[in-house]
Parts: C-alpha cells; structure tokens; sequence
C-alpha cells in the first residue's frame, strides 16, 4: 500500500426501522477513498449508495449505522459525537446533493448561505467573509460574482444553483467531496461543465471526490476507480478502465450494456435490466441479483456469493469466480490475495 | 413591491365597502327596531313611536338612509346613539383601547407560546414531551376561550381566593390593577390562539427540517441551533402567519363574550349591548372598526410574506 487511505469504510450496515421490523439497507460495505482520487458509487436507485454517503456524515434522518466502521485519517467515525461529526462536516468533509433547486435555502441570498458555512468553522468577520464568497463564486465560474452574491436561490438556474453549492462545499477546504448525484437533475450541456467543475476543483485544491451516480458514462469521463452496488452490497469494484473494459460481474456487465451508444439500434427499445432492485424488507435469498440475472445457476438462489478477489485492485461478487480467493472485506480497496 | 402594497390596499377599501352597506341593510331586516323595544312597555301611543321614528330618519327606505349616513360618514360624523343621543364616536372612541389592549394581549401571548412550544415539540418529536405538548394543544383548540376564563376565574377563587378587580383602571393609572384585570382574558383569549399555532409550527417545522435545504445546512457543520432557529423557523414563518390572520378573527369574536363576562368596557360590550338594543349607528361603528381590523392586519400579513420570503418580492409565486 503507497499511502493510507484518507476514508476506510469498513463493512458497514446501515438500519433503517420499519413498521414490520428494522431493515438493513446498506448490509457490509466496504470501500476505501485515498487522498486526491476520485471513486464513484454507482448502482441504479435503491442499491443503498446515497445511503451510504449520508451515512457517513452523520446526515441520515431516521436511519443509524448499526455496524461497521468508518474511519477518516485514522479517526473513528461511527460512534462519533454529534457535535464532533458538525465539526468535520463543512471542514474536512462537504457535501453536494442531487436537486440544487431544492438545496438552497430560499430565503436567504447565496452570499449569506456561504457566509454562513465560512463562519461556522472559523472566526472571521462578516465583511472578509464576504469578499470570500465572492471570490468562491468566481472560483466556481458563476458569472458576475458580485451582483449574483446578492442573488436569490430562486433568482439562478440549476446549473448555476449546483455551482453555489459546490463553492458552499470549498469553504471548508475539505479533503473529500462527497457528490450524490449532482448532475442528474441538470441538462446534459451543464451536467458537462458541473463535472468539468468537479475536476477543477479536484486538480487545484487535491479534494478526493466520492462521487455517487447510477450514470455509468459519467462514471467512464470522472473515476478512478468505481464501486458498483446493487440492493445494499458492493457487487463488484476495481479500477474504472479495467471494469468498464471488461466488467467480471453479470450485473456490472448488464449496466454496461444499457448505456446507449450510436451503435444501438434505434427501432428496438433501449436495452434495460428487465425488473427493479428489491426494497431492503424483500432482498431474495440468496446471491441478491439472481432473480434478475441472466447467467444465474441454480445455487444463485440458495447461497449468496462472498467478494471474490480477482486481479489485483478487482473483485466481484458472484459464483462465477468460484475457486479465487475470497477479498478481505477490511481492505476491499487494495485485495489480498490470499495464499 | 410598491404595487403589491397598493393592490393590497384597495381590495381592503373594496372589503370595507361591501362590509359597510351589508351590516348597515342587514340591521335593518332584523325584526323589530330601537323605538319599539325602548317604548315596548310604556304604553305610548303609535302616534308617539312614529315621531320618534321620524326623529331617528328610520321611517325613511334603507338606502336613503345609508346615503344619509355615508354623507356623514365621510365627514367624521358616525352618527347619535339612539339611546343617550351620545355622538357614537365618543362612546366608541372611549371603548376601543380596552378592546385593542386585550386583542393585542391575546395574539401576542399566543403566538409567542405556541412558538415556544411548537418548536419544542418539532425538535422532540416522537418523544413523551411531543405527545404531551400535542395533547395539551388539542385540549386548549378544543375548548371555547370562554369555558376556559370561568374554569381559570374558579380555580383561582378556589384555591387562591383571588379573583380579578372589578373595574377596569387604564394601565395609565392603575397598572397593577389593569395587569390583574387583564391576565385572566388574555391567556383565555389567546390559548386557541396559542394551541393552532403551536400545531402549525410542529408540522411545518417537521415539513422543513426533512428537506433538502436543511440538509444542506446541516452538511456545511452549522450548529443544531442554527439549523432550528434561523432556517427551519423562517422558513415555517409562512404558514404561521396565515394562520394568524385567521386567529385574529376568532381573538376579536372571543372579545364579544369574554369582554362581557369581566366587565371589560370594551367596544365588545358595546355591540352586544347595541345589538340587543337596535341601536343601529353604534352596531354599524363597531361592525366597521372590526372589519377595518381585521383588513388592516391582513394587509400587514401580507406585507410580511414579502418581507419573510424574497420569491413573494420579486412577485413569483410560491411553489
């Protein structure tokens, strides 16, 4: 290993109670983050990815984490206070989300809104604050920074809303951005400069960026590595060339197959993974993706596959590498290839 | 914004308007008027009674009448009572700071504890405090404010031997009199007040603290206390603030019977008074300046939308 990773995720579940009972939709996910690098999270909605990232900002509403660990440079997360978890929430760690139409406060102008996040982590006036956060705005592409540090959230476009929000995420200098979806909402013209955006940022400032998406094409243009999850569980993860070159899992593979490209067929619908990720309360027995797979054996619905190391830096989770060595879920980023 | 305000004005010009000559007709269909209830016993000829009629203008049709008084009106003269011929803004210029303290009182006393406990309740929510805080709102919403003011009136004969002064002192003179007087009605007028608001503000505090805004907050490490007091509070503002409006018309009705039962000198007393009298000009003032109230404080809420939300301002609507 060249350096210890910044986030080490280890095994982690995450409960939610339900009226019949709790339900674990995150159920042992492992995946390490090194600084400066970017890995994204995909899986289609449902597989526990935003979960997951809320989870580890202490942001869930009514879930916990009832297992696992998580730990930051070696700082233990899970069980950490409340008020230690707000004080590296904004620093060391920031956050963007999926609707910027909804994640501005409404009420108060976008200079306020980052006022509010500089102060919150050090002592500073109003007024350098606010030369701050219109050097932020300017920093972050939004044209004319000083009348639009005046603005209204409902005054600018999502585009322009999700770039606000990504300078409220610098105002911490923070090590990781954890990005949940950020440009499902958008155009695909500004989901473009949003990630262009993103790897500004991550080549100027060094962030890591953990970036949530179910969107496999921006997963291609902005990895370095890629975890896919279906249904709570890491199914497979490795290095996003590799993966996407040749995926080991058949649900990572039929992920793939549904990106459209100008080879597709345009008189013949869209090709699409036939059904929807079971809710955490209906997970099948089993390997969770067999009803839904096509190279399912019969054993797929009676046992779940453990994650399989591949080659190094790759594992996946399927009866198909039956007889390779099981991956470590303590360092699932870096496998051990067991002897 | 200048025409937002104005455009309020004159639907409130319009609504003071219908009000006016709607009170005014409406008085007149009730059976029975001032000169046959004042004389009913009396034995005074129908010669007599129908001179005093003419002497009072009510032999004449409705709307000459209303054109009469509208002629006045404008001029500043409301009319003479038809009872002790007092000009009836005198009397009614005498009663309206008790009606105004107490309906002040009460809003203000509501509001600020259904607040309280309204964000109480949305930060514990789910907890015995919450339920609690529900059940005692329920109770007080379900109430009449005047069912509560005797039970308050018993329980502080009964087991202070206390009971509130008799006649009304002005806080000018007598403020602790005044205070004494005054605590029971208000906190009697203002507990429905106080339970809606405290509801209102839980649902909708719960309604903000779940979004997508709030979260964002949350993610920038501001404190807890931030993220309730100034954002999820603001932002429920709304919603409260129609609420009071509504509350006003309850507080100003609850003044009638609550103003009555502790001989507060009140315009309250007043109208009760001069509708069971038929004293036309004094039920019409009174009528006016409830409405006038009430369309002035409407105004006022909606200028504060505007001022608490930046979408109202720039004139879009809300979503």
């Amino acid at each position: 290993m060249p350096s210890p990773p910044l986030l080490e995720v280890k095994d982690l579940y995450v409960r939610f109670p339900t009226p019949a009972g709790p339900v674990n939709a995150v159920a042992g996910v492992s995946f390490t983050v090194s600084a400066g690098e970017t890995v994204a999270v995909v899986g289609e909605s449902g597989s526990g990815k935003s979960v997951s990232s809320l989870a580890l900002l202490g942001l869930l509403g009514s879930g916990n984490i009832s297992a696992g660990s998580v730990l930051l440079r070696d700082e233990e997360l899970v069980g950490a206070g409340p008020e230690r978890l707000r004080q590296l929430r904004g620093s060391e760690l920031a956050m963007i989300f999926q609707n910027p139409m909804s994640s501005l406060d409404p009420l108060f102008t976008v200079g306020d809104q980052l006022v509010e996040a500089l102060r919150a982590h050090r002592p500073m006036s109003r007024r350098a604050a606010r030369a701050r956060a219109v050097e932020l705005l300017r920093e972050v592409g939004l044209p004319d920074p000083e009348r639009r540090v005046r603005a209204y959230p409902h005054e600018l476009s999502g585009g322009q809303q999700q770039r606000v929000m990504v300078a409220i995420a610098l105002t911490g200098e923070p090590a990781l951005l954890i990005a949940d979806e950020p440009t499902t909402a958008l155009d695909v013209t500004v989901e473009a400069q949003i990630l262009e955006l993103l790897r500004t940022m991550q080549r100027e400032h060094g962030t890591a960026l953990l970036l949530i998406t179910h969107d496999m094409a921006v997963v291609a243009e902005t990895a370095d590595r890629v975890v896919v999850m279906y249904a709570g569980r890491v199914v497979e993860h490795g290095p996003v060339a590799e993966v996407l070159r040749s995926p080991r899992n058949p649900y990572t593979r039929a992920l793939i197959d549904s990106i459209p490209t100008p080879a597709t067929p345009r008189d013949r619908p869209m090709p699409a993974i036939a059904g929807s990720v079971p809710t955490p309360a209906e997970a099948p027995s089993g390997c969770r993706f067999h009803p839904r797979c096509p190279s399912a054996l019969e054993r797929c619905s009676e046992a779940e596959p453990p994650l399989y190391g591949l080659e190094p830096g790759r594992a996946s989770r399927c009866w198909l590498h039956e007889g390779a060595p099981q991956a470590s879920p303590t360092t699932a980023g870096e496998v051990h290839h067991v002897a | 914004m200048i025409g937002y305000t104005l455009r309020r004005l004159g639907y409130g010009v319009v609504v003071m308007c219908l009000v006016t000559v709607f009170v005014f007709v409406i008085m007149r269909l009730v059976p029975g008027d001032a000169v046959s209830l004042q004389l009913q016993d009396t034995g005074v000829s129908k010669e007599a009674a129908d001179a005093l009629r003419g002497e009072f203008g009510l032999d004449d049709p409705v709307w000459v009448q209303l054109g009469e008084w509208l002629a006045g009106a404008v001029q500043g003269d409301l009319g003479t009572s038809f009872y002790n011929k007092e000009p009836v803004i005198d009397l009614f210029l005498a009663r309206v700071p008790v009606t105004v303290q107490l309906g002040l009182l009460a809003m203000l006393v509501g509001t600020a504890l259904g607040l309280t406990v309204g964000i109480i309740a949305a930060v514990t929510r789910g907890s015995v405090t919450d339920s609690a805080l529900r059940v005692f709102a329920v109770a007080f919403l379900s109430v009449p404010n005047f069912v509560i003011a005797l039970l308050l009136l018993t329980a502080f004969a009964l087991w202070f031997a206390w009971s509130p002064p008799l006649v009304y002192a002005q806080p000018t003179e007598d403020f602790t009199s005044w205070a004494q007087q005054m605590a029971i009605p208000v906190f009697a007028l203002g507990t429905g007040g106080m339970a809606a608001v405290a509801r209102l503000t839980r649902s909708s505090m719960l309604e903000s603290l779940g979004s997508d805004y709030i979260r964002t907050v949350r993610a920038k490490g501001v404190r807890e206390r931030t993220v309730v007091l100034k954002h999820s509070l603001r932002n429920s503002t709304i919603a409260v603030l129609t609420l009071l409006g509504l509350e006003l018309a309850t507080v100003l009705g609850g003044t009638v019977i609550i103003e009555r039962m502790f001989g507060l000198p009140g315009t309250g007393q007043l109208i009760y008074q001069a509708v069971l009298d038929r004293d036309y000009p004094v039920v019409v003032a009174c009528t006016i300046f409830y409405a006038a109230l009430f369309v002035i404080t409407i105004i006022l809420i909606d200028l504060l939308y505007a001022l608490v939300d930046p979408r109202i301002r720039t004139g879009k609507a809300l979503s």
